[in-house]
Formats: C-alpha cells, sequence, structure tokens
C-alpha cells in the first residue's frame, strides 16, 4: 500500500522514455536516469554500510555492561572515535544504525515481496477470471485500502506484540493490496491478447496462463511497485518502531532508536545526533528506493500507483 | 449524476461493513481472547467466564456481530478500563481537536502548494521548477516522527520562537488561543501534506494549459496572466476537492504520529496513549472512528466533485 495515494515522481516523464524492450535498452534508459543511479548507488552502498560496516567498525551494541560502557562517554557528541555520537545506554551511535539499519533492510525486503507475491496472484486471478469473482475480490481490496493502513497496522501490532517475522507477515499484508490492483488491471489488458488466447485454444490451463503468461508480461509494472513497496515498507516499519512496536531489545531498528532517543530527552538535552542519525538513515533510505522506483518506471515505460 | 451519488453511497456504505467484520475479527484473534486483553494475565477463570456473560461474549458470532453493528449505531464504543471511561467519552473530548488540527493543517498546506504549484507549472522543467520538486520530495520522505522533532530542535529549542509542546486546553477555543503553542503541530502536519498537494496542483495545472480552450484563449488575445488565472487556474483547481478526499487517510495517519509528538490532546494521543497503557478498546474505538471519518470525508469530496464538474459523468 502506497502511504501516500498521491503519487510525488521525483522526475516527471514528460518527456516520453526511451523505447524499452530488450533488457539492453531498458538498462540504457534506466542509465540515462541520473536520480535512479543515485538511489541504486545508495542503496548499494547501505547495504554494505549495514551488513559489512560492522566488521571494519566493530562497537559493542548488546552488552550492557557497566564496566564496559563505563568507558564510554554517555550521550556524546560526535566524535571522531564515535562519528555519530553515543547514545543514553553508551552505545555507539554509528554501529547502532548499522545494526538497526539490517533489522530494516531485512524485514522491508521481505515484507515488500510477500505483498507483492500475494498482490500479483490475487489481482492476476481476480483479472483472469473476471465477473462476479473479480467484482467481490476487487471490493474487498477497495474496502480494505479505504481504510488508513498505519492504522490497521498499528491495531495488528498491538494485538500480537509481533516476533520480527510476524512484523514481516504484518507490514506484508498491509501493502498487498496497491499490487493487487495493478495487477488486475494489467490482467484485464493481457487476457485479451493473441498469444494469450492461443495458449487458450491450445489447451493451456488457467494456471498455465496466469503464471507463463500474463505475470511474466506484467513483470515491469511489478517490478516498479515493487521498489515503492520498499520504501513504504521501510515507512511502515519506522513508524511501528516509533509507536514501540517496533523490532524488540537487544535488537533495534531506525524507528525505535529515534522514539528511544526522544524518551530519554534528546529535545530537552539537545542531543540532536541521536535524532539525526536514525531520521537521515530512514529518510535517505525511503528516497533512495523511490528514485529507484521513478528510474525503473521510466526505464520499463509503465504507469504506475493508481 | 444521482445514479452516481447513489452508487458511491452504496460503496462507502459496503466500505463501513468490511470494517466492522475486520474490527470483528479482530476482536476474536486477540491472544487469550478480549476478557484476558482486558482483565489482565492473571484473571481467574471465573472473572473471564464473568466478563464474557456480561458482555455477550458467549453468544453465537452472528448475535456478536450483530451487537457490535448495534453498539457503533448508538455510539457504544466500549470501555477504556485504564481511564475508567466509556470510549466515546474519551473520542468525544479529542475529535473536535483533531478536526481542529487537521483542518488546519490542510489549509496552511493548501496556501503553500497552490502557488507553488501554479509557479511550477509555468516554468516546468527549468531549474527552479526542479529545486521545488526536490523541495516537495524532501518533505513528502520525511517520516513525521522526523520532521516534528527536527521542527521542535530547531524553532523551540535552539531558537525559541514557538513552545515546545501543543496547547494543553480542555476546549477547542482554548488551543486556537494558543498560537504560539499550535503553529509546530500545524506546521508539521502542513509540510508532509505539501508536497502531494503541489504536485497535484503543478500537474493539474499542465493538464489544464494545454486544453483546447487556453489554446483559443490566448490565440484570440487573452494576456499571459488572464489566460492563467482566469481560465486555466479555474479549471485546474476544480479537482481539489478531490484531492482533499484521497489524502485524508495520509492526513489521519499524519495526525495520529504529529499529536503523539508534540502531546497535542486529539485523537492520535488518545490512540498512541492506548498502544502504550495496552488499552485495546480505545485503540480500537479511535482506528474506528478515524476510519469513519476518512471514508465519509471521501465521499463527501466525490460528490463535491461530481457536482463542481459537470463534465463528470460516470457510467
Amino acid at each position: 500500500m502506497t502511504l501516500n495515494p498521491i503519487a510525488v515522481p521525483a522526475v516527471l516523464p514528460d518527456e516520453p522514455a526511451p523505447a524499452g524492450g530488450t533488457g539492453r535498452s531498458v538498462l540504457g534508459a534506466f542509465r540515462a536516469n541520473r536520480l535512479a543511479i543515485l538511489g541504486a548507488a545508495y542503496v548499494v552502498l547501505l547495504v554494505l554500510f549495514c551488513f559489512v560496516g560492522p566488521l571494519l567498525h566493530p562497537t559493542n551494541q548488546t552488552n550492557g555492561n557497566a564496566a564496559i560502557l563505563s568507558s564510554v562517554p554517555q550521550n556524546g557528541p560526535p566524535s571522531l572515535k564515535y562519528p555519530f555520537g553515543t547514545d543514553n545506554n553508551s552505545f555507539d551511535e554509528m554501529g547502532r544504525v548499522m545494526f538497526g539499519g539490517q533489522a530494516d533492510i531485512e524485514v522491508a525486503l521481505a515484507a515488500a515481496l510477500i505483498a507483492t507475491i500475494l498482490g500479483v496472484i490475487w489481482g492476476a486471478i481476480a483479472g483472469y477470471i473476471g465477473g462476479v469473482t473479480d467484482s467481490i475480490m476487487m471490493r474487498l481490496v477497495d474496502a480494505i485500502l479505504s481504510i488508513p493502513g498505519l492504522l490497521l497496522l498499528v491495531v495488528l501490532a498491538d494485538i500480537f506484540h509481533p516476533s520480527t517475522v510476524l512484523l514481516i507477515l504484518l507490514v506484508g499484508f498491509v501493502a498487498w493490496l496497491v499490487p493487487a490492483r495493478l495487477v488486475r488491471g494489467e490482467t484485464l489488458t493481457l487476457r485479451t491478447r493473441e498469444y494469450v488466447l492461443a495458449v487458450k485454444v491450445a489447451g493451456g490451463s488457467a494456471r498455465r496462463v496466469v503464471f507463463r503468461h500474463i505475470i511474466p508480461n506484467a513483470i515491469g509494472t511489478i517490478l516498479v511497485n515493487a521498489s515503492f513497496q520498499i520504501a513504504d515498507a521501510i515507512l511502515f516499519l519506522a513508524t511501528l518502531g516509533y509507536l514501540g512496536l517496533g523490532i524488540q531489545p537487544p535488537g533495534t531498528d531506525w524507528g525505535t532508536m529515534l522514539s528511544t532517543a526522544l524518551a530519554n530527552g534528546a529535545l530537552q538535552n539537545d542531543y540532536w545526533w541521536e535524532i539525526l542519525a536514525p531520521g537521515f538513515a530512514i529518510m535517505s533510505a525511503v528516497v533512495a528506493f523511490n528514485f529507484i522506483g521513478d528510474g525503473l518506471r521510466n526505464a520499463l515505460e509503465v504507469r504506475l500507483r493508481p | 449524476m444521482i445514479i452516481y451519488i447513489v452508487r458511491r453511497i452504496l460503496q462507502a456504505f459496503v466500505v463501513l461493513i468490511v470494517v466492522s467484520l475486520i474490527v470483528f475479527l479482530l476482536t476474536h484473534i486477540i491472544p487469550g481472547g478480549e476478557a484476558r486483553a482486558v482483565l489482565g494475565p492473571r484473571a481467574t477463570p471465573t472473572a473471564i467466564a464473568h466478563f464474557n456473560s456480561v458482555n455477550g461474549l458467549n453468544l453465537p458470532l452472528w448475535e456478536q456481530y450483530w451487537q457490535l453493528i448495534d453498539n457503533y449505531v448508538h455510539l457504544r464504543l466500549g470501555y477504556s478500563y485504564r481511564n475508567n471511561q466509556p470510549v466515546a467519552a474519551l473520542i468525544g473530548q479529542a475529535l473536535p481537536k483533531t478536526l481542529v488540527l487537521v483542518s488546519l493543517a490542510l489549509l496552511l498546506a493548501l496556501i503553500l502548494a497552490i502557488p507553488v504549484g501554479i509557479f511550477q507549472a509555468t516554468r516546468r522543467n527549468k531549474p527552479d521548477d526542479y529545486v521545488l520538486t526536490g523541495v516537495s520530495f524532501f518533505f513528502y520522505s520525511m517520516p513525521t516522527f522526523f520532521l516534528g522533532p527536527a521542527l521542535i530542535l530547531i524553532f523551540a529549542i535552539r531558537l525559541n520562537w514557538f513552545s515546545f509542546e501543543a496547547p494543553q486546553s480542555q476546549s477547542v477555543i482554548g488551543i486556537l488561543d494558543d498560537p504560539r503553542a499550535l503553529f509546530l503541530p500545524v506546521l508539521t502536519l502542513a509540510l508532509i501534506t505539501f508536497a502531494s498537494f503541489s504536485r497535484f496542483v503543478r500537474s493539474s495545472m499542465l493538464d489544464a494549459l494545454n486544453e483546447d480552450y487556453i489554446r483559443t484563449a490566448v490565440a484570440t488575445g487573452g494576456g499571459r496572466s488572464h489566460v492563467l488565472y482566469r481560465h486555466a487556474l479555474r479549471n485546474a483547481l476544480m479537482p481539489i476537492a478531490t484531492l482533499i478526499g484521497l489524502t485524508l487517510p495520509w492526513l489521519v495517519s499524519g495526525s495520529f504520529i504529529t499529536e503523539s509528538v508534540f502531546n497535542y490532546p486529539g485523537m492520535g494521543r488518545l490512540g498512541v496513549n492506548a498502544i502504550i497503557n495496552d488499552d485495546l478498546p480505545t485503540l480500537i474505538g479511535t482506528v474506528v472512528v478515524f476510519t469513519i471519518v476518512t471514508v465519509v470525508g471521501s465521499l463527501l469530496a466525490d460528490i463535491l466533485y461530481a457536482v463542481l464538474d459537470p463534465r463528470v459523468r460516470y457510467s
């Protein structure tokens, strides 16, 4: 589900995008989009930072032993030794951003994957069968879409106090509606194409038509939406973290870091680094995935975000 | 158009039925059941049985569902054991304050976004258009719980221009009476909405500028500003009604977080406190009311649009 119902494309495709088709020209069009490249490069760096970073910059992230922590300043401002400062527990903030980022990236990718798979199957089936089944399936999607997704997620998270795996399922469950709608629209046009009709005439089963012919041909739409899904999942997770429903200690995520900092008086005491580090991490990751989505949209020439 | 409106009302009705089913489902999937959620993990079996019979939880499912509908229709939204007050009373106090916050933010967002959108449309693909796009995108990607604290840190702590916390008055008048405290929450909510609004005005204005009647107006010698404001803008602003409808879920989610950041005494804070206190009846009540407001708001926006724009011919 998109957090914002109105698309905010970073780059407006006023000029027609270069013709896509073969993999090479799609790649070319993607490369031509500087913001998309920037986004992709940032994501690669972010993944390296979060997953390889801790090897190069080892920090204590879980041991609350006072003897170890007393050697580290509490709420220390950024310095050479602690580039992002330290937090209220004397944990190194940069290490914490890496550590929390791992959870954020894992949950967001997994949730986006689940939402995409669920939405694609739902939308393809609804669009392919059509008729009353389609109406019922899509009215259900419309109805759930008109409930603010965040609130639904918050209630679910509050009822279950989720583990990481459950968190992934919940975010995925709230987010599958938009891909369902998009893929259903694609299916409606694809199912009347000659090659789909040919498969049907040749005796191909409905399952074969949907999985071998319709879904692969809608892959552009699916991919573009998936990158927006990741951005939204990062925001959802961060919001849950802010509300204290995110990854539970000793783990953390960026939203939880921000909320912990606020609860520990980061504002009153002007510990700006404890707000800036996780806040910037969330924001930049969201922007990067949105840039990628925009670039892919231009490259694959799909109209998206209903 | 009557048919369209009737159809649209029926659609909203179906949404509300689905919402009620979801709420019903939610109260039944609580691990340990509703009784345990309310009475706590150490409740005795007798207490649970008593709770279940008092609240009709041992009735057949369809009767329980009917009871839920009946309760909502009569505004019985459950009882908050934490606050020792009916949820409806809590919401009755909070909802007007949230409506004040959301409408002020909506107003501010429109005041900011309409001129910016028009300007961008007239300067399409020039550097200043790109800069403003960047600004919109910046606020769009900024989570509310980052933007809010950042504004507090800069404008309340460092510069001390505005208050750190939202007005705490019991009455709506009291809240409006304290603009110094009210400004930052309104600004936060307005800024996160600004992005989508200015994008919308920009593209709507571009569409309008491409219409035949604009070309005619220019060809017949209408001046630049005359064409821009008398012809293009009028038609470009019509979809604003729809825009507000579409933005409602976003605004509602935004106010949920904004209120908790600024400790604003509205629905959002009520909901967030319910999360912290494990007060499920209040949380569900808040979310249901928020959802109803959203659904009804979108409905009104769509009807308004159909009334405003005679071109709307829905089949």
